[in-house]
């Protein structure tokens, strides 16, 4: 009888440990923040680096451009799409976005709207860019709602970029 | 005689013309259906929080902001189509057609229950994947949605397909759907019948979130790896390579 009692109370208690678990690992889409003393702004063409994590795709003539998020763009030569060749990393930091015309790849680094010509992507360049295009900077994101990392209140919050993460603190 | 061989070269000439115009991009890249950014023409269209921004590329090294509205908070994804753009966000689909100068005004949004929502579309038909995983509300739809845009001002719902699990970026070329289903694969689908859509395969073992296709070509993007299909034989669809990186 007194079994049946503690086993009465513990194992709806246990049962419902696993409903607060399963809460604890749902995964949200979020900002996180970028930290100006940590960033680099300038854009590079490098070597081909490992992929940790792809977002987009966009195909401009025999190129694929693979973009990891807030890091930068694989570029990837699939003259033959039986064997794709990673022959750059364009390094972006803050970038999610590329859309390309003419040889003019154009991109979102944190706030600024940048121009990088291709003609030669071996000696891909920054041309220009625009200040102020997107809002998502300073020390809150510029959202109506949503997640986000609780920024360091000791570091300046150069921008913000999207990833998914465990339920954050703060949220808007 | 002459006049025959100036027949002929005229033919010729037809036929490479109407071969560059039919890829819809000429020296314009093409981006999937999660794409925030887009070009059409002149124009750079890019979702900002939640405002569309149109930028003029008439001086392509110096793209001007032209135009700004707000369209919803949630918004999310962008798909050219023609003088029309349809913006996919969690609460519904929007869309807009651009005037003589590529501004976009508003016309209709379609509404749907709170999910992530890209979309893709041809002249008549869109569709709409839904899903309610990582972070797009915790209602349970997970489907593919199929609008008829014939009347921009007043997109209906054909039909509603539950067949997937987790329906993510999707890409359409001609009466073919392809649809990433993340963990659970991805889907070629016949879409002739937008109220009697068919599935055509079901690929499993595969982690794909977005699509491109063109002429014969299927690009997948999944979070680690980069997978190439041929499907001009759609009742064959063939794998070319998986692009794997490794950490």
């Amino acid at each position: 009888m007194k079994n049946t009692f503690i086993l009465s109370i513990f194992i709806p208690a246990i049962l419902l440990c696993g409903c607060y678990k399963s809460y604890d690992t749902i995964k949200v889409i979020g900002w996180v923040p970028m930290y100006s003393d940590s960033i680099d702004l300038d854009i590079k063409i490098e070597s081909p680096r490992a992929i940790s994590s792809l977002e987009r795709i966009y195909v401009f003539q025999q190129y694929i451009f693979a973009i990891e998020k807030a890091k930068g763009v694989h570029i990837i030569d699939n003259s033959n799409p039986e064997t794709p060749v990673p022959i750059h990393f364009l390094s972006i930091v803050g970038t999610t976005e590329v859309a390309i015309k003419d040889h003019y790849l154009y991109t979102d680094q944190f706030s600024e709207l940048v121009v990088i010509d291709i003609h030669n992507i071996a000696e891909a360049m920054e041309l220009s860019r625009k200040e102020g295009v997107f809002p998502n900077s300073g020390n809150l994101p510029d959202q109506n709602s949503g997640y986000f990392q609780c920024p360091d209140p000791g570091k300046t919050v150069e921008g913000w970029v999207r990833d998914s993460m465990l339920i954050p603190d703060c949220s808007i | 005689m002459k006049n025959s061989i100036l027949f002929l070269m005229f033919v010729i000439l037809s036929i490479f013309s109407c071969s560059k115009d039919a890829s819809p991009s000429g020296n314009i890249g093409q981006g999937g259906s999660l794409a925030r950014f887009s070009i059409i023409g002149n124009n750079l269209y890019v979702i900002s929080g939640p405002s569309l921004k149109t930028f003029s590329l008439t001086d392509p090294l110096n793209p001007e902001l032209m135009d700004e509205q707000r369209v919803a908070f949630d918004i999310e994804t962008l798909f050219p189509l023609g003088e029309f753009l349809l913006i996919g966000g969690q609460s519904g689909m929007h869309i807009f057609s651009r005037d003589a100068a590529g501004r976009p005004e508003y016309i209709s949004v379609y509404q749907h229950v709170q999910a992530c929502d890209p979309v893709v579309a041809n002249d008549t038909v869109a569709f709409v994947t839904l899903r309610t995983v990582e972070g797009c509300r915790f209602t349970e739809t997970n489907q593919l949605e199929v609008l008829d845009i014939r009347d921009k001002e007043n997109p209906q719902l054909i039909k509603a397909y539950t067949d997937f699990e987790n329906p993510a970026g999707l890409a359409l070329d001609g009466n073919l759907l392809f649809i990433c289903d993340l963990e659970n694969g991805f889907f070629i689908l016949d879409v002739k019948n937008p109220a009697d859509v068919k599935i055509l395969h079901h690929i499993e073992g595969v982690n794909v979130h977005d699509a491109i296709a063109r002429n014969g070509l299927l690009l997948l993007v999944g979070p680690k790896k980069l997978h190439q299909w041929d499907y001009s034989n759609p009742a064959a669809p063939r794998l070319l390579s998986t692009l794997v990186v490794p950490d």
